[in-house]
């Protein structure tokens, strides 16, 4: 391994780390504003799953390469151009998710809040999104982790990020480039999975062992 | 003024949604008209599907009546807003449904929160809660609910359902899931904390052993209709119906001659001349007089009222038709009395 360019570029890695993360971020919480209401109204209306489900898959398998060059002719390239699509891809994971974590709630649980008099926004705050966290959490750490991996090919498009390392490292053969590009990649995908795992640690129903 | 009154109390659950066909099904549960006093301990009594978990659950409107009406303190239940009239009813269920995300603590602060209660007053409720279903709170208060045994998890749910201190609690097989010694002493302890703060309760069971140690009152159901409604005494010397007599094992003589007290069968006159001075005291139970009958191989004996005064005599031969007339009956109904 050569990470010679490191040792020469470290504000240019610094940068690119930090828009890659910056995409990252961006993009999970625009798709999780969207993922959570989308989630929770198929799980009130299941008849809505096998439809919205299927629709996200479609995108889902689109390749990503396509999906970033068809929507150049929309929204033109940069950064809008790679979250619109970064976010599509990402739906798919979360809202499964949101959905799976909503109906493993236990009725019997929700029966009691219901006899106790909680209002359904109260049984949904307090009890069901509680509850279902882990799951949701679970669904993204894996969207977070290939969030990142496609953000990479969003710097064709001028998106930024660390993708420019490795596309500038090919066209030029500098393979310390691609290497210092690769690495950092990893890592930051690396890191996420870590700290959202810490996170899901911490959460109560995770730590009362609510959920398996 | 009744704590709870059921006037023509139907439900019948919506066929098609249920079975997919259009068929008729019939009430869950039908017509159904009881009054339940202040303060009694009231058990609906009956074998799976016989509407009584229904019934209970129309109390709080987790099931809507489809036709009739239920008073709860003289109000019709529609009349008040649903999450303000399940707030004021204890709710208690067979598997418990703690919040597992929430602390012991927490799950009893529940309701105390949504009232808006201050919260050194919720804290203070919920230690003495605590101390009520003999969960020490030092100990306790912190855990999860997964970390508790289920008897203790049912001890938690109801100190939760008990937190607001509502006049009423509606308790639907609190038990069912706990083993038997264990459930034996929250049956205890349940008559030991009724003793001491007196709610009215509604306690769906099927279990007949239960609904005798535990109630006041026993409504007996049957495919949706309340067959008999009375004292645990009077339903075993005088069940309505072969249904009720079957339900409660009135075959098993002395479990009934055990609930019944001397002075409901004794006789009035002395005991003939000459015959050896033995007495039974009038609270007693007819099993108790039996067993001084047969230990004094004596064919009668004296009742005495607690001063020890003679107010009437039992005979061997009263008991055997009294006490055990229903099994005669059910076995070979023409030789009944």
């Amino acid at each position: 391994m050569d990470f010679t360019y490191f040792s020469t570029h470290q504000s240019d890695v610094a940068t690119q780390f930090g828009q890659h993360i910056e995409l990252t971020v961006i993009t999970l919480v625009l798709a999780m504003a969207i993922a959570v209401p989308v989630g929770t109204l198929i799980s009130r209306f299941p008849i809505l799953y096998t439809p919205l489900i299927a629709l996200f898959g479609i995108i889902y398998t689109i390749p990503s390469l396509a999906l970033l060059a068809f929507l150049v002719v929309y929204v033109g390239i940069g950064r809008t151009n790679a979250i619109i699509a970064l976010v599509a891809y990402a739906q798919f994971i979360l809202v499964r998710n949101v959905v799976v974590g909503l109906r493993n709630v236990d009725p019997i649980v929700v029966d009691a809040a219901r006899g106790m008099g909680m209002s359904p926004l109260q049984i949904m705050v307090k009890i069901k999104y509680p509850l279902a966290l882990p799951v949701i959490l679970g669904g993204v750490r894996i969207a977070a982790v290939a969030t990142i991996a496609v953000a990479t090919i969003a710097a064709l498009i001028d998106a930024g990020g660390l993708g420019q390392l490795l596309f500038e490292g090919i066209n030029n053969g500098n393979n310390s480039e691609i290497e210092v590009g690769a690495a950092a990649v990893s890592l930051l995908a690396v890191l996420a999975d870590i700290f959202l795992r810490v996170v899901d640690h911490f959460l109560p129903a995770s730590r009362a062992g609510a959920t398996h | 003024m009744p704590a709870i009154s059921f006037t023509e109390v139907t439900k019948v659950f919506d066929a098609g949604k249920n079975t997919g066909t259009d068929s008729g099904r019939p009430a869950a549960v039908r017509d159904v008209s009881f009054e339940v006093e202040q303060g009694q301990f009231v058990v609906l009594l009956g074998p799976s599907g016989c509407g009584k978990t229904t019934l209970m659950r129309m109390v709080n409107r987790l099931i809507e009546p489809t036709s009739g009406s239920i008073d709860v303190e003289g109000r019709e239940i529609h009349d008040i807003p649903v999450t303000e009239l399940r707030r004021h009813i204890g709710y208690v269920i067979q598997q418990v449904g703690l919040f597992p995300h929430m602390t012991v603590a927490q799950n009893i602060a529940v309701v105390p929160k949504l009232l808006g209660w201050p919260k050194s007053r919720t804290e203070q409720r919920t230690d003495e809660l605590l101390d009520l279903v003999a969960l020490p709170p030092a100990e306790y208060r912190k855990r999860f609910p997964r970390q508790l045994s289920g008897g203790q998890q049912q001890r938690v749910g109801i100190a939760r359902a008990m937190a607001a201190d509502p006049a009423i609690m509606l308790m639907d097989e609190p038990f069912g899931a706990i083993d038997a010694i264990t459930r034996t002493d929250l049956q205890d302890e349940l008559l030991a904390i009724q003793r001491k703060v007196s709610k009215t309760v509604i306690f769906v069971t099927h279990d007949v052993e239960e609904a005798l140690r535990l109630a006041d009152r026993i409504a007996v159901m049957r495919t949706g209709t309340v067959v008999q409604y009375g004292r645990p005494v009077d339903l075993l010397t005088h069940p309505a119906d072969d249904f009720v007599r079957a339900l409660l094992g009135t075959n098993d003589v002395f479990r009934q001659l055990s609930l019944v007290p001397v002075r409901a069968i004794m006789e009035s006159g002395q005991l003939s001349a000459g015959k050896p001075d033995i007495t039974v005291q009038a609270d007693q139970n007819v099993r108790a007089a039996l067993a001084v009958l047969i230990a004094h191989d004596v064919q009668e004996a004296a009742v005495v009222d607690k001063s020890g005064k003679t107010i009437g005599r039992v005979t061997l031969q009263r008991i055997l038709d009294e006490g055990a007339h229903e099994v005669a009956e059910a076995r070979a109904p023409d030789t009944g009395t």
